[in-house]
C-alpha cells in the first residue's frame, strides 16, 4: 500500500485536473443559463490553472517510477510541466475575449482546455509507450474538439475534419510501430527497451540482427507519428490549413503546448536512444536515425522559410514559420550530443516567449465595426500603417518580428546562436551555414512585416483592444526577448541541468 | 495441428479477402456488411489463438456496436456516387502504393523474425496454461495498468461529451416577444437622425 | 585615471543614450505641444554623452599600449563568452566621431523631420548605443551584436523618412549586409569553437593555421568589404544615401561605413595576418580599381547626394589601400582618412539637405547661382568641398597624403592610379561646386532663398571648424594612434621603416617568429 500512497501523491496534478474537469462537467447541468457557466467558469479557470501549477511545483524533485514504471515524475518532467501550464495559463488570459470576439464560447471549452492539459501531463510523465499513446490520445481528443468548437464556419469545419484524420492517422501509425516494437523488444517501457536494444547489439554476432531491424522499423514508424505532431516537413501539410481554419487563441494553444509535449518526450527517448552515450546505436540499423531526422529538419527549415514567402493570411504565415522554427529544435535534437539538446530546449523555449507575444498582440487587434470583415486581424497586410495609429503596439509587434529573424541583441538571436554553435561543434559547419543563410532568407519576410507596420499608409484603421489580460503575456514576452542578452543566466543553468540529467552525465 | 493450419488459413483469407471488399463494394451497405464478415473472422482469427475472450469483445464491440451503428449511419445518408467518384478516382493510386509499401515492409520483417533473449523476461502476461485468459486480463488489466484503464475512460468520457458539443446545434431563434430587451434598448441602437435638404431625400 | 578606477565609464556611455531613448519614449505625446520637449531632451542626452566622451578623452592615456578602461565581467553562463569592454587609441576616435556627430544630427533634423519626430529621435540614441558599442567592445561576439545591432534603425530611418524608392533602399541596405554578416557570424563561432575564447586581444594572440586562416578572413573580409564598401559590393550605397533622410546620409557616411574599416584594424589585420598579406595585392587592387571607377562614376552624377555617395566610396578606397599596406604611414593614414570623411561627408551631406529643404531638388541642373543669395552658405560649402578634395591645410590632405605616403614604399605602380582618383575627385567636386553655387541664375524662385539660419550657420561652422583642426594639426590625433599601431603592426614582424614590395614576397614570409 505504501507505494500506492506514494504513486498517487506523485499524481497529484494529475488527480485534481481529472477532478476539476469532472466538477465542471457536473456543475454545467446545474447553471441556470449557458452564458452564466461560461462567465463563472472563465473567473474560475485562473485560479484552477494556478492551483495545478503551485501543486506541480510541490512535488518531488528526485525522479520516481510510479504506478508499476508506467510514468516517471523527475525535475525535467516538472520543468515541462510548468512549462505546459504557464504556456496555457498565458494563452487563455487573452484568448478569453478574443474567444468572445469570434463567438466561440461554452462551458465545454474550459472543460476541454483543462482535459488537454491532463492528456498532455500524461504524456509528458510517460515512461512507457502505453500510458504516452493514452496520454496523447486524451489530449488529442480534447484537441480534435478545440479545432471544431467554430460550428458554423465552413473553412473552421474543413480545418477540423483534416486535422482529425491526419490526427488519427498519426496516431494509426504510432501504434503500428508500437506494437512492431513490442514484438521485436518484448516491453513498451523506455529503460526497457534501451536495456534491450543495448544486450542485443552485444550478442548481435550470434545471428540475431533482425530483432533490432523490427524495433528499428517500429521506432522508425513511432518517430514519423511525433514528426507529425511536430509538423516536421514531409509530414507538415496538416499545419497551414488547419491553424487557417481555426480561431486564433486555439491555434496559439495548438501551435505550442502539444509540441512542446511531444518534443519533451522526443528529448527524452533521443537522450535515452540515440545520444553520443548510447553504443548501440553506431553499430546497428539505429544509426540511420539521426541523419534521417536531420535531412527532415533541413527540409523543414527550407520549406518552412520559402512556404512564408507567399503568405497573406497571418495564421497560414505562422504555420510556416513554425514548421521552419521546429526545424531548428529538431536539428538540435537530432546531433543526440549535450550541446545540441540544449540547444534545442533553448531554441524552444525561446520560441514559445517570442511566439506568446506575438499571438498575444494580433489577439489585440480587431477590425474597426462597419468593416467589411469582423473580428480578430486575418491578413498580414491589415497590419500596414499600424503604427501611425497604435505606435506602442506595432512597435512591440517590431520588435517580436526582429527577434524571430534572429538579429541581435533579441533572444531570437541567441537561441540560433546557441545552435549553431551546436553544429560547428559537431562538425557540421556547412549546415550551419545553411541554417544561417535560411534565416536572412526568413528575416526577409519578417521585415515585410516591420516595414507594412512602418513605412505604408494604412488601409484599414484596427481598434486594439485594451484588457490587462492582453498586456501581462505581451509584457512578459517582451520583457524576455529583449531583457535575455542582459540576463539569461538562470535560465541557461537550468536547461543544462535538465539536460546533464537526462543524457545521464 | 493440420486442422488449426487449415483454419487458419481460411480465416485469415477471408479476413483480406473481406477486407479488400469493404474497399471495393460499390454500395456503402455492402461494405459495411464486409467490414462486419471481417470483424468476424479476425475473431476466429483471436479464437485459433486461445485468447476466447477477446474475439467475444470483437465480435460484441466491432459488430455488435460499431458496425451495425455504421449500417445506421450508412441507411441515413443519401449518398451522391457519381459526384464522389469523380473526385476519388484520382486519390485510389494513393492507398494502393502505401498498401504495396506497408505489404512490402511485413513480409521483409516477418521473414526473418527473431525475439531478442531478454524480450521473454519481460513479458507481461502469465502463462496461459494456469489461468483462463479472462482472469489474466483482468489480474493484469486492474492492476498493474489500473491507471491506463482510468484514462480510457477519460478519453471516452472527452470522445462522448465532445461529440455532444460538436453536434448539438443552438436552437433557432424564435421570434417571440423579450420583454427584457425591449425595455433595455437605447435610444441610439434605433433612431438616427438625419437632417434632410429639401428636395434631395436621404 | 585615478578617480575612476573601476567606474564603468564605457558601460555608461555606450547605454547612456540608450536609457535616454528610453525616457524620450516614455514622455508623452500631444501633437503641437511635447515636440519642442522631446527635441531639447534627445539633444541634451547626446550632449551629455558627447561631454563624456570628453571626458574620457581626457582621461586617456595615449601612452599605454594597452586598452583602457577596461571592464570584465561574466555574461553567458555555459560559454567562455564575457562582458569585456576597452578602448585603445583606435577605437576613441571612433567614439568621439560617433558622440560628436549624433547632437549634429539632431541639430540637423530639427525641422527636416516632420512626421514622428519622437520615434525618430529614440532609432537615433539607440543607433548610437550600438554604434558606440561596436567600437568599445574586446569581445568578437559582443562586437557583432552591436555590429548587427545598428542594421534596424538604420533600416527604419532610412524606410520611414526616406524618399520616394525608400523601401527598396532600406531592404537592400538590410540584406547586403546582413548576408555579409552572417558570414562572419559563422566564422566568430567557428572561432569560437577552435579557440574557446571571443576575447579580442587574447584571439589576437592565437596562432591560426593558414589553410584556416584564409576562410576565415574571407568570412570576416565579406561583411566588412560590404559594410565599408569596397568596390565590387558597393551598390547599396548609392542606393541608400539618396533615398535616407539628410540626417541618416549622415550617419551612414559619417559614422556606419566605418565599422568596416574598424573592423578591418581591429580583427582582420591581427588575427589573421597570413592571410592579411595573402589577400594585400587584390584588395589593393580592387581598393585602386574602386577609386577609379567611383571618380569616373561620380562625373557623370546628376543627383547630387548620389555624387557625394560616389565620392564616399573612393575616399574608401584609400582606406583600405592604407590599411593594406601594411605601413604605419598608411595606417595612420586610413584611420585619419576615415575621421576626415566622417567631418566631410556628414558635413556635405548636410549641406545638400540645407538645398534640399530651400529648393525641393537634388538635380544639380535644377541649381545655379546660389552664390548671390546665400553667400554663408556658399563659404561653407567651398571650404567642405576643398576638404573633400584634399586641399593642403584640411582634414582629407593629412589622410590621402599619409596613404598615398604608405602605398609608395610599397608600390609606386598604385601611387599612380590613387594619385588619378585624386585629380578626379577635385574635378567632379569643382564641377558640382560651379554648377550649384556659380553659374547664371535662371530660376526666379531662387530670389527668395533664405541664407543659412543661426542653427545651421552653427552647425556648418562646427564642421569646417573640426576640418581645418584635423588638417592643421593631425598630431592630436596620431600621437595617440601611436600605440596601437605599432601593436597591429608587431603581428607583421616589422616596424615602420621596412621596406617590403608586398608583391614579391608572397612566397617568401614565413611566420615562425610569431609565438603567444
Amino acid at each position: 500500500m505504501g507505494t500506492i500512497l506514494r504513486d498517487l501523491l506523485c499524481f497529484i496534478p494529475e488527480l485534481t485536473l481529472g477532478g476539476l474537469i469532472l466538477i465542471f462537467l457536473g456543475g454545467a447541468v446545474f447553471l441556470k443559463k449557458e452564458t452564466q457557466g461560461s462567465v463563472l467558469f472563465g473567473k474560475v479557470m485562473f485560479g484552477v490553472l494556478g492551483m495545478v501549477g503551485i501543486l506541480v511545483l510541490l512535488q518531488n524533485l528526485e525522479p520516481l517510477y510510479i504506478f508499476n514504471r508506467l510514468f516517471i515524475s523527475d525535475t525535467y518532467t516538472i520543468f515541462v510541466k510548468v512549462l505546459v501550464l504557464s504556456i496555457t495559463i498565458c494563452i487563455y488570459s487573452f484568448s478569453f475575449s478574443s474567444l468572445k470576439s469570434e463567438k466561440v464560447i461554452g462551458v465545454e471549452l474550459y472543460v476541454f482546455i483543462l482535459m488537454a492539459l491532463l492528456g498532455m501531463f500524461m504524456v509528458i510523465g510517460s515512461n512507457d509507450f502505453l500510458s504516452f499513446y493514452l496520454g496523447m490520445e486524451l489530449q488529442n481528443i480534447a484537441f480534435y474538439v478545440l479545432v471544431s468548437f467554430k460550428k458554423d464556419s465552413l473553412k473552421n469545419n474543413e480545418a477540423a475534419i483534416k486535422y482529425f484524420i491526419l490526427g488519427v492517422v498519426a496516431s494509426g501509425i504510432f501504434l503500428f510501430g508500437a506494437s512492431l516494437l513490442y514484438g521485436a523488444v518484448g516491453s513498451l517501457n523506455f529503460q526497457d527497451i534501451g536495456n534491450v536494444l543495448g544486450a542485443s547489439t552485444l550478442e548481435s554476432s550470434s545471428g540475431i540482427p533482425y530483432a533490432l531491424f523490427g524495433a528499428g522499423v517500429g521506432l522508425l514508424f513511432i518517430m514519423v507519428s511525433f514528426l507529425f505532431k511536430v509538423s516536421i516537413v514531409p509530414f507538415h501539410m496538416w499545419a497551414p490549413d488547419v491553424y487557417e481554419g481555426s480561431p486564433l487563441p486555439i491555434v496559439a494553444f495548438l501551435a505550442f503546448a502539444p509540441k512542446v509535449v511531444i518534443l519533451s518526450v522526443i528529448l527524452r527517448l533521443w537522450a535515452l536512444l540515440f545520444s553520443e552515450t548510447t553504443v548501440f546505436v553506431a553499430s546497428s540499423v539505429l544509426k540511420v536515425f539521426p541523419p534521417m531526422i536531420m535531412g527532415a529538419s533541413l527540409l523543414s527549415i527550407i520549406v518552412g522559410t520559402f512556404g512564408a514567402f507567399g503568405q497573406s493570411n497571418i495564421k497560414r504565415f505562422l504555420a510556416y514559420t513554425g514548421i521552419s522554427h521546429m526545424g531548428f529544435v529538431v536539428l538540435g535534437i537530432s546531433l543526440g550530443n549535450y550541446s545540441g539538446m540544449h540547444a534545442a530546449l533553448v531554441y524552444l523555449l525561446s520560441y514559445i516567449i517570442m511566439g506568446i507575444g506575438f499571438f498575444a498582440s494580433l489577439g489585440a487587434l480587431r477590425y474597426p465595426p462597419g468593416f467589411s470583415r469582423i473580428g480578430i486581424v486575418k491578413d498580414l497586410s491589415d497590419l500596414k500603417g499600424l503604427s501611425k495609429t497604435h505606435p506602442g503596439m506595432s512597435f512591440s509587434l517590431a520588435i517580436l518580428m526582429i527577434s524571430f529573424a534572429g538579429l541581435p541583441p533579441l533572444i531570437g538571436f541567441f537561441s540560433k546562436l546557441y545552435l549553431l554553435l551546436s553544429l560547428i561543434e559537431t562538425g557540421f559547419v556547412g549546415i550551419a551555414i545553411l541554417g544561417g543563410l535560411s534565416s536572412v532568407v526568413a528575416a526577409v519576410y519578417y521585415l515585410r512585416i516591420v516595414k507594412d507596420l512602418y513605412f505604408e499608409d494604412a488601409e484599414v484603421s484596427l481598434e486594439v483592444v485594451t484588457p490587462l489580460s492582453f498586456f501581462i503575456p505581451l509584457f512578459l514576452s517582451l520583457g524576455g526577448t529583449v531583457f535575455f542578452c542582459i540576463y539569461a543566466e538562470p535560465v541557461l543553468l537550468y536547461v543544462s541541468i535538465l539536460m546533464k540529467m537526462l543524457l545521464g552525465r | 495441428m493440420v486442422i488449426f493450419g487449415m483454419m487458419f488459413y481460411l480465416f485469415a483469407g477471408l479476413t483480406l479477402l473481406s477486407a479488400f471488399l469493404t474497399l471495393i463494394a460499390r454500395a456503402p451497405v455492402h461494405s459495411a456488411l464486409w467490414l462486419i464478415f471481417m470483424f468476424l473472422n479476425g475473431a476466429g482469427l483471436f479464437v485459433l489463438l486461445g485468447s476466447e475472450l477477446l474475439a467475444m469483445i470483437f465480435v460484441i464491440v466491432y459488430v455488435g456496436a460499431v458496425a451495425v451503428l455504421f449500417l445506421f449511419v450508412v441507411m441515413m445518408i443519401k449518398p451522391q456516387r457519381e459526384v464522389l467518384k469523380k473526385e476519388i478516382k484520382w486519390y485510389k493510386r494513393i492507398p494502393v502504393l502505401i498498401g504495396i509499401f506497408f505489404g512490402s515492409e511485413m513480409v521483409f520483417i516477418l521473414g526473418g523474425w527473431s525475439f531478442v533473449p531478454v524480450a521473454s523476461t519481460l513479458d507481461q502476461l502469465p502463462s496461459r496454461v494456469q489461468i483462463s485468459n479472462t482472469t489474466a486480463i483482468g489480474n493484469i488489466l486492474y492492476t498493474h495498468y489500473a491507471v491506463l484503464f482510468e484514462i480510457a475512460g477519460f478519453i471516452l468520457l472527452g470522445a462522448m461529451v465532445g461529440a455532444i458539443v460538436l453536434t448539438k446545434r443552438a436552437p433557432k431563434e424564435r421570434y417571440r416577444q423579450k420583454m427584457s430587451d425591449q425595455v433595455l434598448e437605447k435610444k441610439k441602437n434605433r433612431i438616427k437622425i438625419c437632417h434632410v435638404d429639401i428636395r434631395k431625400g436621404v | 585615471m585615478d578617480i575612476f578606477d573601476g567606474f564603468p565609464l564605457l558601460s555608461l556611455l555606450i547605454f547612456l543614450p540608450f536609457f535616454g531613448a528610453v525616457f524620450v519614449f516614455l514622455i508623452p505625446q500631444t501633437p503641437g505641444k511635447t515636440e519642442k520637449n522631446i527635441k531639447n531632451t534627445a539633444l541634451f542626452i547626446a550632449g551629455c554623452t558627447f561631454m563624456f566622451s570628453l571626458l574620457i578623452w581626457g582621461q586617456f592615456d595615449p601612452s599605454l599600449g594597452s586598452y583602457q578602461f577596461v571592464e570584465n565581467k561574466e555574461w553567458l553562463p555555459g560559454l567562455n563568452i564575457r562582458y569585456s569592454l576597452g578602448i585603445d587609441g583606435i577605437s576613441l576616435f571612433f567614439v568621439l566621431l560617433t558622440t560628436s556627430l549624433i547632437p549634429l544630427c539632431i541639430l540637423g533634423s530639427w525641422e527636416s523631420i516632420k512626421h514622428q519626430q519622437k520615434e525618430f529621435l529614440i532609432f537615433l540614441l539607440v543607433l548610437e548605443t550600438f554604434i558606440l558599442g561596436a567600437f568599445c567592445v574586446l569581445d568578437l561576439l559582443l562586437f557583432y551584436i552591436f555590429f548587427e545591432g545598428t542594421l534596424i534603425p538604420m533600416f527604419l530611418i532610412i524606410g520611414i523618412w526616406g524618399g520616394e524608392r525608400r523601401i527598396y533602399a532600406a531592404f537592400k541596405f538590410f540584406f547586403y549586409t546582413l548576408t555579409g554578416s552572417i558570414f562572419m557570424f559563422i566564422a566568430i563561432l567557428f572561432l569560437y569553437f577552435k579557440t574557446g575564447t571571443t576575447s579580442i586581444p587574447d584571439l589576437a594572440l592565437y596562432p591560426f593555421e593558414s589553410s584556416l586562416q584564409v576562410w576565415l578572413w574571407l568570412a570576416f573580409f565579406a561583411s566588412f568589404a560590404i559594410k565599408l564598401p569596397m568596390f565590387p559590393f558597393h551598390t547599396w550605397l548609392p542606393e541608400a544615401h539618396v533615398e535616407a533622410p539628410t540626417v541618416g546620409s549622415m550617419i551612414l557616411a559619417g559614422i556606419l561605413l566605418k565599422m568596416g574599416g574598424y573592423g578591418f584594424l581591429r580583427i582582420s589585420l591581427p588575427f589573421f595576418p597570413e592571410a592579411s598579406y595573402r589577400f594585400a595585392p587584390y584588395v589593393c587592387g580592387l581598393s585602386i580599381i574602386g577609386i577609379v571607377y567611383a571618380s569616373l562614376v561620380a562625373l557623370v552624377q546628376r543627383d547630387i547626394k548620389k555624387l557625394i555617395a560616389y565620392s564616399s566610396i573612393a575616399h574608401m578606397g584609400f582606406v583600405t589601400l592604407g590599411i593594406f599596406t601594411f605601413q604605419r604611414e598608411g595606417l595612420n593614414g586610413s584611420i585619419l582618412q576615415m575621421l576626415s570623411h566622417g567631418v566631410l561627408s556628414s558635413g556635405l551631406f548636410l549641406c545638400v539637405g540645407i538645398l534640399y529643404e530651400r529648393v525641393h531638388s537634388r538635380d544639380i541642373e535644377a541649381y545655379g547661382g546660389i552664390v548671390s543669395f546665400m553667400p554663408l552658405f556658399s563659404v561653407f560649402f567651398m571650404s567642405l568641398i576643398l576638404g573633400a578634395i584634399g586641399l593642403p591645410g584640411t582634414a582629407g590632405f593629412v589622410g590621402e597624403f599619409l596613404v598615398i605616403l604608405g602605398t609608395f614604399q610599397v608600390s609606386p605602380l598604385m601611387v599612380v592610379g590613387a594619385g588619378f582618383g585624386i585629380i578626379l575627385s577635385a574635378v567632379y567636386m569643382l564641377g558640382l561646386y560651379r554648377k550649384v553655387v556659380f553659374g547664371p541664375v535662371e530660376k526666379i524662385r531662387f530670389q527668395k532663398l533664405k541664407d543659412l539660419s543661426m542653427r545651421e550657420g552653427s552647425l556648418l561652422f562646427f564642421f569646417v571648424g573640426c576640418m581645418f583642426w584635423m588638417g592643421l594639426y593631425p598630431n592630436s590625433f596620431i600621437g595617440a594612434l601611436h600605440q596601437p599601431i605599432s601593436k597591429i603592426l608587431e603581428y607583421y614582424g616589422r616596424q615602420q621603416d621596412a621596406l617590403v614590395p608586398i608583391f614579391k614576397m608572397k612566397n617568401s614570409i614565413v611566420f615562425n617568429e610569431r609565438e603567444l
